[in-house]
């Protein structure tokens, strides 16, 4: 087990460092850079030597080799560099902004959940009949629907129906619960509609699998009601796979934000990668990058320690 | 000899239409999102014929015009016809949707069936590689590949978006490919092209990739829903297709609370549309993978 967990340790720290590398290079390839953007996008003439000068300032006129190893021993040390743009620390930048993206992430996941389960289980236990099928239609149809859609159709039912719009303005939590509340439950009903097709559709090939093991016949044929059956026996089995896709898509979640919290106007991470992205901001870009890939992995890392530990053929 | 050739054209035919029939038997929302992607195909390819206006014609007398006779879908900010623009829009959507996913799939299909069939160091490098790739959230991969990579138009077809919307699908379909393609390898066809003396480069692309069409085929369908849906966002989000362009993600982007509520039809419709096309896409590729994919058929 010990060998098992540092030969994936080691493989994570290496994957790591791939994506550390390939963002780096990415953004370097490309034309363009965070002054440009900053002195040219107004259509202002700016002497070249200005332009040079502030590249000087920010390390942009050096060699790549230097700018990468300079972000490497920072990153060593768990400094992630200066935001280009705002000139604030990237941490301070992400740190301000990610409670509110995992805040939606988790809100999504338990609904997600709360649809899915039922779903998943009713679909399988009627396979092949229409309520099988009217679960896949909803199921396909939350993945079809771009989120930034159903988001705006969210906001204008609530504004024609109820009269009510979201607060534009962060609210915090201590200032006001429910105000807080109500920022959170609309973009995360959008993407836990989302969530739930995934994991109920892989709940149901689980749960069919598992409904043609042996020991279910088993308890089948002891005569065990078949409510029993299907909750003690069968379920419990069959949510280990649900419950891994739905721990790697939660992985996603803080990454795949990005639209959504576009919409729903949320000052998250997301939206903080998008005004990077604009802003050519190479730093913050590379900083929300490699966190994203980060707790990807970790969430990964974790999924395959626990099966592991559940199951020692996998050792 | 007429007699016989016209046979059997009816023959061909025939069996199309039965195994049509009979994939529609067993599988009715597949056939459904079929004949859908059919209808959205021809709108396309005949979109000056079948919109009713021109989709860069702006009218400033009627602009955002509630639906009508006369606009079915109502207009937008700048008196353009909605439905004519989405109409317009099916062509880039579908033709963005198909490049992109072709090319997913042929770059990542290559390296899965390279990795599964050299194997070894070459193999672990592959999959060292796909985990990079796949740790980074898709979205925020094609936002930072659109923005970085720019416009490089050819004809209508903007090539770097459709790179950007292929590259972070690839490695899913090495990956898929590459699991596919191993138990092929291990045939004792291969063995025996080996031993014959052919080359790799004709063994894997003759002898193996062709063993490969079944999961190709349902990876490709589900890869163009992906990819409109991938489309539409990276439009959305400014980095996309750009205006004057009827793009549906466009149509949506840049449109505030209060004219939505306003003008709904704006919104409305045009997300309709990608979430169809998506939806058609999705059932498609469902249906195929139960036909076609012994495993997941229940």
């Amino acid at each position: 087990m010990t060998r098992y967990f540092l030969s994936s340790l080691g493989q994570f720290l290496i994957t790591l460092f791939g994506v550390a590398i390939l963002i780096f290079l990415l953004l370097r390839v490309a034309p363009g850079d965070v002054v440009e953007v900053k002195m040219r996008s107004g259509g202002a003439v700016v002497s070249e030597e200005t332009i040079a000068r502030e590249r000087a300032r920010l390390g942009l006129d050096r060699p790549m080799t230097t700018q990468f190893v300079d972000w490497m021993t920072g990153l060593a040390r768990l400094d992630f560099g200066k935001s280009m743009w705002t000139e604030r620390p990237v941490v301070e930048e992400i740190s301000t902004r990610i409670g509110i993206t995992l805040e939606v992430a988790v809100l999504a996941l338990v609904i997600g959940l709360a649809i899915a389960v039922p779903l998943g289980v009713a679909s399988a236990l009627s396979n092949g009949s229409w309520l099988d099928q009217a679960v896949r239609v909803f199921s396909v149809a939350g993945l079809s629907a771009p989120p930034f859609w159903l988001g705006m159709l969210l906001l204008l039912a609530l504004l024609l129906y109820a009269g009510w719009q979201p607060p534009i303005t962060t609210i915090r939590w201590s200032e006001n619960p429910w105000g807080h509340f109500s920022q959170l439950i609309c973009p995360a009903l959008v993407v836990g509609w989302r969530l739930s097709a995934t994991i109920a559709r892989m709940l149901r090939s689980s749960l069919l699998d598992v409904l043609n093991e042996d020991y279910v016949r088993t308890a089948r044929s002891k005569g065990l009601p078949e409510k029993i059956v299907i909750v003690r026996h069968a379920l419990g089995n069959a949510l280990l796979p649900a419950i891994t896709v739905a721990g790697l898509e939660f992985a996603f979640l803080l990454g795949g934000l990005v639209v959504t919290e576009q919409v729903f106007n949320l000052n998250g991470v997301g939206k903080l990668l998008v005004q990077a992205v604009g802003q050519s901001d190479f730093t913050l870009i590379q900083g929300l990058v490699l966190m994203f890939a980060f707790f990807f992995m970790v969430v990964n890392f974790a999924v395959d320690m626990l099966y592991a530990v559940l199951d020692p053929r996998l050792r | 000899m007429s007699d016989a050739s016209t046979n059997l054209h009816l023959t061909a035919r025939r069996t199309f239409g039965k195994t049509f029939r009979r994939f529609a038997r067993r599988q009715p929302l597949g056939a459904a999102g079929a004949v859908l992607i059919v209808v959205f195909i021809i709108c396309g390819l005949f979109a000056p014929w079948v919109a009713p206006y021109d989709p860069f014609d702006t009218d400033f007398m009627a602009v955002l015009e509630a639906p009508s006779r006369a606009h079915w879908f109502g207009t937008d900010s700048f008196g353009r016809d909605v439905l004519s623009r989405i109409i317009h829009g099916s062509r880039s959507a579908l033709a963005l949707g198909v490049t992109a996913s072709l090319l997913g799939a042929a770059i990542g299909g290559l390296i899965g069936v390279m990795a599964a069939y050299y194997g070894g160091r070459f193999d672990m490098i592959v999959q060292r590689l796909i985990d990079m790739i796949l740790s980074i959230p898709v979205i925020v991969l094609a936002l930072v590949l659109a923005a970085v990579l720019g416009k490089r138009e050819i004809g209508a077809l903007d090539l770097n978006l459709v790179l950007a919307i292929a590259i972070p699908n690839a490695p899913r379909a090495a990956r898929i490919i590459r699991s596919a393609a191993l138990s092929v390898c291990r045939m004792p066809y291969i063995e025996a092209a080996r031993t014959a003396g052919f080359t790799d480069a004709r063994i894997i692309l003759g002898h193996i990739a062709p063993n490969l069409s079944a999961p190709a085929l349902v990876l490709v369908t589900a890869f163009v829903a992906q990819a409109i849906l991938m489309e539409s966002s990276l439009s959305f989000l400014g980095v996309g297709i750009v205006e004057p362009a009827p793009s549906w993600g466009l149509m949506l982007s840049g449109v505030a609370v209060s004219l939505f509520a306003e003008a709904p039809w704006t919104v409305i419709f045009p997300g309709l549309a990608i979430s169809v096309t998506v939806f058609a896409f999705s059932l498609l590729g469902d249906a195929l993978r139960d036909e076609l994919d012994p495993k997941s058929r229940s």
